[in-house]
């Protein structure tokens, strides 16, 4: 595995793959690009991309950011696989800490997006099982209500409190510990 | 802004979960109380990531918190993750930490039942290891194991591991050096260890590996081979603190030497490596070498990469790292002998030397590069200081 050509890795990235979103818009990529996706790597593998890989849950708006990422986080992704070494606390061989810093510019402004768009990010992220966008939103999300009470996360995500005033006390006693 | 629509609790239960494991308990349980879709939530968490909380220093409401997370959990709810983190800036457990050993035990027993079987990563810090917590044999399903300024007090063994990364750790085995048996291993980190260096076993899977020594108790400043003939000398003859055991063995390389990609680094003082090097056995696989804080004037450094020219046939990329700061030279300069034998490098493509600034050490690398037959157009510098380039 380790030893696995560069010339095999570019006849890969050589071949395309078109997705086609929910409102039958078609998107040309990369093989590489596109199997950041788990969901899309499996179907590769089954041989049945022919024709196009129809994603009914993805509308373009969302397709089109996914790719964005994708197609961003590929080469790193690339590089990874091609030295096998996924080393995650070494500055190691092939690391480019340039490039990783580049990377983490690109996901902070990847981020900037109003709530509805990271919800359908998160979403998609989830159905075409790319983990490392999935943990970059889901993040998103925990780093917004971290360090705020329920009434605030009520107000900044429209959860209506459905619980009665007894259930919430009942709750509340239950749950006593957590709070020193 | 955003529309009325609640969109977070529409979300399915594992991508809450997901999200929840990204925050501490202690800002995890009060969610509970938000609406009813988040009632029980977190009682089926497969994540436990478990802090001090700042700005309390209530050791035994702590301990009550913990039992109570771990207590309260749905029967049958599978834990993947249990994450402790006693970070002593926010809060100072550690002193508490004796009186409540017992505790904090049985919290990692209690995590363990709920997933032991299915046990693959374990992370350890600043963690005591007894020597029977070190035999992981009874673990099939544990690949992954970090253990980060640990004392370990014995042999490390698993048949079924894959990446072992060993980082600022203390090796307490007084007489005897440790063994690290791990047949099935294909990553290997071993940073800055304390005390004796212990003996890789042969790891015939291994692809990558760092070694990093430093500091450990396996240096003399006037023996190259842990034999300076003074028997004060504690790196040299401290029988007692395992300065005899395997002498004689290859205790590093030859584990290392199914290895295809290596990053070495050995401070000038230790011994070990170039004791090793008498022995140094045949890199069959190896196709990357690393050399990091690389100085060309310590003969050690310089054993370091002839013997490995030698003995690495399929070699294609070799990265030479040059240190901030030159190396202190030992007292009594190692013997560096260089080779009458000439050899060629046929497979070598690439040679990276990497600086702050191109100085005398860079010149010199050179030099011995060309002795070597390394053609200089295969040779590329990168200089890594203040220039802002690519």
């Amino acid at each position: 595995m380790a030893s696995a050509g560069s010339g095999d890795e570019k006849a890969a990235a050589a071949a395309m793959i078109t997705l086609i979103s929910s409102d039958n818009e078609k998107f040309e990529v990369t093989e590489a690009t596109a199997t950041l996706s788990q969901t899309i790597r499996h179907m590769i593998e089954d041989g049945c991309t022919d024709g196009g890989v129809p994603l009914p849950n993805v509308t373009s708006k969302i397709l089109a950011r996914v790719i964005e990422y994708c197609k961003k986080h590929a080469t790193a992704a690339a590089g990874e696989e091609g030295s096998s070494s996924s080393f995650s606390d070494a500055a190691f061989l092939e690391v480019d800490r340039a490039f990783l810093e580049e990377l983490e510019e690109f996901d902070d402004a990847f981020l900037e997006v109003d709530r509805a768009t990271l919800f359908d990010l998160i979403l998609a992220a989830n159905y075409l099982d790319i983990k490392g966008l999935l943990n970059l939103t889901c993040q998103k999300v925990a780093d917004s209500v971290k360090g705020k009470t329920p009434e605030q996360i009520r107000e900044m995500y429209n959860i209506v409190n459905d619980l009665t005033p007894e259930e919430e006390a009942e709750i509340r006693r239950e749950t006593q510990w957590a709070f020193e | 802004m955003a529309s009325g629509a609640d969109r977070i609790s529409a979300l399915p239960d594992e991508i809450l979960h997901h999200v929840m494991s990204f925050l501490p308990m202690h800002e995890v349980v009060p969610t509970s109380l938000l609406a009813r879709r988040w009632l029980d939530l977190w009682k089926s968490a497969p994540s436990l990531h478990v802090t001090v909380v700042k700005d309390c220093d209530n050791a035994s409401w702590f301990i009550q918190y913990v039992d109570n997370l771990l207590l309260l959990r749905h029967a049958g709810a599978c834990l993947d993750s249990f994450y402790l983190d006693l970070n002593e800036y926010d809060f100072g457990f550690k002193p508490f930490l004796p009186t409540y050993e017992g505790h904090v035990n049985m919290w990692f027993r209690i995590a363990l039942l709920s997933q032991a079987r299915h046990l693959k990563i374990l992370d350890l810090q600043r963690v005591t290891l007894k020597k029977s917590t070190l035999d992981f044999s009874g673990c099939p399903t544990l690949v992954d194991l970090k253990m980060k300024e640990c004392q370990i007090q014995g042999n490390v063994s698993s048949p079924f591991l894959k990446h072992l990364s060993i980082t600022s750790c203390d090796f307490a085995t007084s007489s005897l050096r440790a063994r690290i048996y791990m047949p099935g291993l294909i990553l290997l980190v071993l940073s800055r260890f304390t005390c004796r260096t212990p003996l890789l076993e042969s790891m015939p899977l291994l692809v990558s590996a760092i070694v990093r020594v430093k500091d450990c108790e396996d240096e003399c400043s006037k023996s190259s081979y842990g034999d300076c003939g003074d028997h004060t000398c504690f790196g040299c003859y401290d029988f007692d603190h395992g300065a005899n055991d395997r002498r004689g063995e290859s205790l590093l390389l030859k584990g290392l030497s199914q290895v295809t990609e290596l990053e070495l680094s050995v401070d000038s003082t230790v011994f070990i490596v170039n004791r090793d090097l008498k022995l140094c056995p045949m890199f069959c696989k190896l196709k990357t070498l690393f050399l990091s804080a690389w100085c060309p004037g310590v003969a050690a450094d310089l054993n370091v990469l002839t013997c490995f020219l030698q003995h690495s046939p399929i070699l294609e990329k070799l990265v030479l790292q040059l240190p901030k700061v030159s190396k202190d030279r030992v007292g009594t300069e190692r013997s560096y002998k260089q080779s009458e034998q000439s050899f060629i490098c046929s497979h070598l493509k690439i040679v990276d030397i990497k600086c702050d600034e191109v100085d005398w050490r860079v010149q010199k690398t050179l030099e011995i590069l060309s002795t070597y037959g390394v053609p200089l157009e295969q040779v590329n510098i990168q200089q890594t200081g203040m220039s802002s380039g690519p």
